[in-house]
């Protein structure tokens, strides 16, 4: 599979030096010239994440009956649309916390973008929630406050751990993002040529001027909070899968739908990480921070996590007919022959058949051919979610249960809302916070020797 | 020497056991056979991780790791009495019982030993490309997925089926994970002794890691049959909760989590050579009372010393067998070559 | 104050030793990157340990006690102290106070924000940012700082600049 060892192919050009890295990097947002892609991206997402309010304004003032969500189907797009994208979400984790624990060189520069990429997409995942209450301004309940109600939140509930652990998780991201963001906010500060830059920059570094004490401070604070954010990363995914598991409906009791969710997130966040990769190395200026060995090492990685997910599609086919169970049976018959099998095997083809390919030396050189393995990833896992939350609930316990989902309008347009308020957030942290994390980058290069 | 002693001795207990009340020898088989056919394919494993992601504990722990792939020979003879026992072990396998179980197109002896078949031949064959193999990182995504896939079914024919209708999808993983932290211990008991306190470092964060990964693999599958309380699912959990098998739960969770998570946390301890080998030591303990915990409960039995005389007499010799083999200058040769 | 400006690490590394070899001080280094060799030591992880701890117990304690005494509701046959259910919440609310915790602690022992200190007046400071390494002797008394400056003629620095405060 690999005949040049990976360790062969340089992580990063032989020429750069700190000096130069830090020109490159923190260029990028002072640049004025050079964003015509940037408007002909921004564009379209801010008009779809315009579309999305439209609809969501539609679902506050008409109900939340506007959407396909009905009986006999009570959970439609909005979760399929929730895991889904904090599995995208957590892949940045992944990356920027898992990797780091590990001490691999290839994560160095391509932490920032997976983290960035963390914060908006877990925001995206969090409107879901609040929406699909019903009455969302009530969302505050989930919270265990003294109220005179004399109330408590349902602890036993895997929803509530669900909110719990997107609420961390939000938060954690942002916490840890922006103590990772902060030397170089105070490298922006010192570059910004412009009043408005330097003060707006100057006031978020909040001072930091790389002196010893706050570097040994940063880096035990990073460290620790890496290693917390690792678990904390399985954690909200094993949740989000034990909102299903909990259940008794055919299909989602299932005790490896924890770890299957991971593997589920390991695919779909590496696949966004490498897209982004590939898009945006190129304009940003930054092919010689991230060079191929990060693409090819992301490539293997993707390969890796998609056999996970076969071994998981594996026994979740065995489990039906071993445990004898009549509805199991007949969810899982319906799921592969039923109406919707086009969803069951688009999901297969995908997530397991399509991205072996991989295995193939050539097919990792494409870099087109790795773009659409990982688009295939990400709309493999949307196919996924859709089997898994609608077409379970298409064939529950009783018969007379059964019934057919139909997303609405509103549905889509929500749907597509949240993929341009993430490309117009990300877009927007582009332009205005640096995409490699400097002063990671000068360790590494001084490492390499070339400081 | 020693080893040699222990598994004769084991070995004769056993047999003699065996002669005197045949039910329990050939629970206490299974139990010291599910633990020790962990160690080669937890070797196996991690020998085949390490060939991807490169790394200083493999380099340090590759000579133990060997060794215990070399134990793999000796699961040939001791399938035997397995094959021997099926009827007493499995109630799928007595013709009065077996006929009204749903999924008796799987668990039914003709397909049972079949699989039984393709897994040692698979087991057999990774075990070759492991030891002898040149570049063996071209074959290692397979090899794992097909090490991942037979071991999940092999736990699930061997242990889950004690029990026809308790179903898990996550057992496969536990048994893997379990595996991977006996294997790994192994290795480091064997290793020690010569590791620098950096390599140790490094050890340290790797048991810690698969001890984090072990429990909360146990504890999703405890919490979703908890939650969910069904009938087929929750007699498992019952019978392992009950008298000596309650309180033995509770210290297997003390002693494979909570002492060795809180020993591994700080670096100082992770650089000691006294935690390092004691915390491995504990989970190897730990390992076997997992073991019994699993196998015993489902036959309605408690822990005996046929159980212990069976453990180890095959720990003996698989541990004789893995370092005499290691010890062979065709695998002394092909380990300086990897 | 005395801000030297060195054009590489192991120029500030070897500044550092001989400065900390003649007892003069306090001294402060400014560098694009932390110092190799420098001890790694800081409070903060310890910290984050102890407040993860104690966010989870309290976690479990409220939990515990809502669900026991407080609003106790029989729900499906389920004991009251379900602990099992209990622990991915306590998980959670102790992994959040961890972070802040640890977040809030970094502030608080750098004493951070500090958008103005006196070392900001020196104009060449900005290049710590980038590729400059600093070393600034933090002190007033004149005679420290001839020893300082006798000693920096010696050690080959870029830029030496002299600020008050």
């Amino acid at each position: 599979m690999s005949d040049v060892p990976l360790g062969a192919i340089p992580v990063v050009d032989p020429r750069e030096t700190i000096g130069s890295m830090t020109d490159r990097v923190s260029g990028v947002p002072l640049r004025t010239t050079g964003w015509r892609w940037w408007w002909m991206a921004l564009v379209p997402s801010a008009s779809l994440f315009a579309l999305g309010l439209l609809a969501v304004g539609w679902s506050f003032y008409r109900g939340i009956r506007v959407w396909g969500n009905d009986w006999l189907v009570m959970w439609g797009f909005p979760i399929l649309a929730y895991v889904w994208w904090i599995a995208i979400a957590s892949g940045g984790t992944f990356v920027s916390a898992f990797f780091f624990l590990v001490r691999v060189e290839w994560r160095t520069s391509i932490n920032r973008i997976a983290e960035t990429m963390t914060l908006f997409a877990a925001v995206c995942a969090g409107i879901y929630p609040i929406l699909h209450l019903g009455r969302p301004w009530l969302a505050y309940w989930l919270f265990p406050y003294p109220n005179t109600m004399t109330l408590w939140p349902q602890w036993k509930s895997p929803l509530l751990w669900d909110f719990m652990a997107l609420f961390t998780y939000v938060v954690a991201s942002v916490l840890f993002w922006y103590l990772g963001v902060m030397p170089d906010l105070a490298t922006m500060r010192d570059r910004a040529t412009r009043r408005t830059g330097q003060v707006l920059y100057g006031f978020f570094a909040m001072g930091f001027r790389g002196t010893g004490p706050q570097w040994r401070h940063l880096k035990a604070t990073y460290g620790a909070l890496a290693a917390i954010m690792a678990p904390l990363v399985v954690s909200v995914h094993s949740v989000v899968g034990l909102d299903f598991a909990g259940a008794a409906t055919p299909g989602w009791h299932s005790t490896e739908y924890p770890p299957f969710f991971v593997f589920g997130a390991l695919w779909s966040g590496l696949s966004t990480v490498m897209l982004l990769l590939l898009t945006l190395r190129r304009p940003l200026g930054l092919a010689p921070l991230i060079t191929e060995r990060h693409i090819q090492v992301l490539a293997k990685l993707m390969l890796t996590s998609s056999l996970c997910m076969s071994y998981a599609y594996i026994l979740d086919a065995f489990e039906p007919f071993y445990s004898g169970d009549a509805t199991e049976r007949i969810q899982f018959l319906n799921r592969v022959f039923g109406g919707y099998a086009f969803v069951y095997w688009g999901m297969i083809v995908c997530n397991c058949l399509f991205p072996l390919v991989l295995c193939v030396r050539r097919v990792r050189a494409s870099h087109l051919m790795l773009g659409i393995v990982a688009v295939g990833s990400i709309v493999g896992m949307w196919l996924e979610r859709f089997n898994i939350v609608v077409i379970s609930l298409q064939r529950t316990h009783l018969p007379s249960a059964w019934g057919r989902y139909v997303p609405a309008v509103f549905d889509w347009m929500i749907f597509v809302g949240t993929i341009g308020l993430f490309l117009t957030g990300f877009l927007l942290a582009v332009r205005l916070v640096p995409m490699v994390s400097m002063y990671e980058m000068r360790e590494l290069l001084a490492e390499k020797g070339q400081a | 020497m020693m080893r040699v002693a222990a598994c004769v001795l084991g070995l004769a207990i056993a047999t003699y056991g065996w002669r005197l009340k045949s039910g329990g020898f050939f629970s206490g088989w299974l139990a010291a056979l599910t633990l020790f056919s962990a160690w080669p394919l937890g070797s196996m494993a991690l020998l085949l991780i390490h060939s991807l992601t490169g790394g200083r504990w493999g380099e340090v722990l590759r000579p133990a790791l060997r060794v215990g792939v070399c134990s793999l020979p000796l699961l040939l003879p001791a399938v035997l009495p397995l094959a021997a026992g099926l009827s007493p072990l499995y109630a799928w396998a007595r013709p009065d019982a077996a006929g009204h179980l749903a999924n008796a197109f799987y668990l039914n002896v003709p397909f049972f030993a079949a699989r039984g078949a393709v897994y040692l031949a698979v087991w057999f064959v990774l075990g070759w490309v492991v030891l002898f193999g040149r570049r063996i990182a071209r074959f290692a995504p397979a090899g794992l997925f097909l090490l991942a896939v037979t071991t999940t079914f092999a736990a699930i024919d061997a242990t889950m089926s004690l029990d026809p209708h308790f179903t898990s999808s996550i057992y496969g993983m536990i048994a893997a994970a379990g595996m991977a932290l006996l294997a790994l211990s192994m290795a480091v008991l064997l290793t020690a002794g010569r590791a620098t306190p950096d390599e140790r470092a490094d050890l340290g964060k790797l048991l810690l890691a698969l001890v984090i990964l072990w429990i909360y693999l146990d504890f999703m599958q405890l919490l979703i049959i908890w939650q969910s309380d069904l009938s087929t699912d929750v007699p498992w959990y019952l019978d392992r909760s009950r008298g000596v098998w309650g309180g033995l739960r509770i210290a297997i969770v003390i002693g494979h989590f909570v002492l060795p998570f809180f020993l591994l946390l700080s670096p100082r301890m992770q650089r000691s050579r006294a935690v390092i080998v004691s915390v491995a030591a504990l989970l190897v303990a730990m390992e076997i009372l997992r073991s019994w915990w699993t196998v015993l409960p489902a036959l309605g039995r408690s822990v005996d010393w046929i159980d212990l005389a069976c453990m180890v007499g095959l720990g003996g010799l698989a541990i004789g067998l893995g370092s005499w083999m290691a010890r062979r200058p065709v695998f002394a040769r092909q380990a300086s070559h990897v | 104050m005395i801000l030297a400006r060195f054009n590489a690490e192991a120029g500030l590394a070897r500044a550092l030793e001989r400065f900390r070899a003649e007892r003069i001080g306090p001294l402060q280094t400014y560098t694009p990157a932390p110092l190799q060799g420098e001890p790694a030591t800081s409070p903060i992880p310890l910290i984050i340990l102890i407040a993860g701890l104690t966010g989870a117990t309290a976690s479990f304690a409220l939990q515990a006690w809502s669900y026991t005494v407080a609003y106790s509701f029989p729900i499906g046959g389920r004991p009251q102290f379900a602990w099992a259910s209990f622990v991915p919440t306590l998980f959670e609310n102790g992994v959040l106070v961890a972070i802040a915790a640890g977040f809030l602690s970094f502030l608080v022992i750098n004493r951070l924000p500090r958008l103005y200190d006196p070392v900001d007046e020196s104009a060449m400071l900005r290049r710590a940012s980038r590729d400059g390494w600093f070393l600034q002797v933090a002190t007033e008394e004149p005679e420290l700082l001839d020893r300082a400056l006798v000693l920096l003629r010696d050690l080959d620095p870029v830029h030496v600049e002299e600020l008050a405060g």
